[in-house]
């Protein structure tokens, strides 16, 4: 969509790293922009660093009262959300299947893949009846590959995720809605400790991404011109490509063995 | 692995479809099984039907303490499960990500992804420390890429498995467990009907499966096959790789726009 046109943007996980990166880069387009995060904390000390240029919610994406009050709130506020980010999320904690303790996969699958869901059910009717808007929802790299050892819940819920996308794409371009799927690669966030705090671990500051992670401003305009030009898939790190292209090879010959010409 | 070595295999979903012709792929070799499923009436029909190497247990894939239940009677009467196929799962609403019910989406991704999580969770340990065995997961070609609308929540859960399934071989791999992930199309099974009978919502359109002339026993031969070879995939027919390379193509084009950005 038009950028220019877009009377609000809700960003969800939106208080640091690649959410705050993508309000900032709407916020510098003079779209108003409200943050929604489950870290009261963290939102305040944002909101204040950006002195009164972004509006605020506290929202755990698992909660889909909260979701239906925060959108009413912000809309009552801001007006008609144009502009749709599902970008909240958790890390992988790096465990098997046979070692997972099934209250984090749980945990993994209803923030990652079911609080997206949430969020475009929440706002998706409206959208539609309006007939404009776009919705960016983050997937990960981990969407499109397999190559994430010891990640097999969070590539599941990003696999889900990128294909939600895909269908709600398919649902809303009817209706003049956009929709865009984000698969970002390695990038310098606090997700980590973001991760740590909500599960109520231990944080502390050799919490980092590995080196040569990017900078999430990055993203910030990746996703502006994403939005823009309502591209399905946003990507951060084109080298991964390789990864992909695997997964295309072993799908190609069990088709094949199947029959397909 | 070879299933002539093969002790016990545990079936979900296995009272009929694409569950009761891999139950009978495997019977027939010799394989003493245990066909798991949430209807009891069906259970009894399909025990009765057969002899004594065939073993009913009543499961609702949902639930966690159900598959300690399952597992430790199962074992008790044929040994430690070699072969694990998760293949319980319920047909798609037809209702668009805007429309859909909380509710319906939950269930979907409840019984088809998380279902084959639990049973993951309640094996795959036990296989690793023996070392040996095989687990099939069933998804589905709408688990590699999405056709048609109103099957956002089937489709993600079967993205979900298709991620899982993935990232469970690399796991399982040096272990010597081996993982295939089972992508039927169209397959002339009850599906509808039993989804209707648990309280899933399904629309019209996917109330009767085209016939595409591939029947449960065949796709129960082609998955003892699998098992035997370890192949990472079985597709049962070779139709939707257009749709598939497209999709493909589609990730391609935008690392490619990434590359020149």
């Amino acid at each position: 969509m038009d950028l220019s046109t877009a009377r609000h943007a809700f960003i969800t996980g939106g208080a640091s790293g690649i959410g705050l990166a993508v309000a900032d880069a709407l916020a510098a387009r003079g779209v108003p922009v409200t943050i929604a995060d489950i870290d009261a904390e963290e939102l305040e000390k944002t909101l204040a660093s950006r002195s009164g240029k972004l509006w605020g919610h506290v929202l755990d994406v698992r909660d889909r009262a909260a979701w239906a009050r925060v959108r009413d709130e912000a809309e009552a506020a801001l007006g008609p959300v144009d502009v749709l980010m599902n970008n909240a999320g958790i890390a992988p904690d790096g465990v098997s299947f046979s070692d997972i303790d099934p209250a984090s996969f749980d945990r993994m699958i209803a923030i990652n893949l079911t609080g997206v869901f949430n969020g475009m059910h929440t706002f998706g009717k409206l959208l539609r009846e309006r007939g404009r808007g776009h919705v960016v929802n983050t997937a990960s790299t981990a969407g499109i590959t397999f190559s994430y050892p010891g990640a097999g819940a969070y590539t599941a819920a990003k696999h889900a995720v990128v294909s939600m996308t895909e269908t709600f794409r398919a649902e809303m371009e009817p209706f003049g809605v956009g929709v865009s799927v984000l698969c970002p690669g390695l990038i310098d966030t606090n997700l980590g400790k973001s991760t740590a705090k909500l599960k109520g671990e231990p944080v502390h500051d050799g919490m980092r991404m590995p080196p040569g992670a990017a900078d999430p401003a990055m993203v910030g305009d990746l996703v502006v011109k994403g939005i823009e030009q309502n591209q399905p898939y946003i990507l951060t790190h084109p080298g991964r490509w390789k990864d992909t292209e695997k997964w295309q090879s072993a799908l190609a010959d069990a088709f094949a063995q199947a029959g397909a010409n | 692995m070879n299933l002539s070595e093969a002790k016990h295999a545990l079936i979900s979903g296995g009272a009929s479809g694409i569950g009761l012709g891999i139950a009978d792929a495997l019977s027939k070799r010799g394989i003493p099984v245990t066909i798991a499923d949430i209807n009891a009436e069906a259970l009894a029909e399909v025990t009765a039907a057969r002899g004594n190497s065939v073993r009913g247990a009543l499961l609702d894939t949902r639930e966690r303490e159900q598959w300690q239940k399952v597992k430790a009677e199962a074992e008790a009467a044929f040994g430690p499960v070699d072969i694990l196929v998760n293949n319980a799962g319920i047909a798609p609403d037809g209702l668009p990500i805007s429309d859909g019910n909380s509710e319906s989406f939950d269930r979907i991704i409840a019984i088809n992804f998380g279902g084959i999580y639990n049973g993951v969770l309640t094996f795959a340990g036990d296989m690793r420390a023996r070392g040996r065995g095989h687990i099939v997961n069933t998804s589905s070609q709408a688990g590699l890429v999405t056709v048609i609308t109103g099957v956002g929540a089937y489709s993600a859960a079967k993205f979900g498995v298709t991620g899982l399934t993935e990232a469970l071989r690399t796991e399982m791999a040096e272990y010597g467990v081996g993982v295939t992930l089972l992508c039927p199309g169209a397959v002339k099974t009850n599906l509808a009907a039993n989804t209707e009978k648990i309280g899933g919502n399904i629309r019209k359109y996917s109330g009767e499966m085209p016939d595409s002339g591939v029947t449960p026993d065949h796709v129960g031969e082609m998955v003892a096959d699998g098992i035997e070879q370890n192949l990472p995939l079985v597709v049962t027919q070779g139709d939707m790789w257009p749709a598939i390379e497209n999709r493909m193509l589609g990730i391609k084009a935008a690392c490619d726009y990434r590359n020149e950005h």
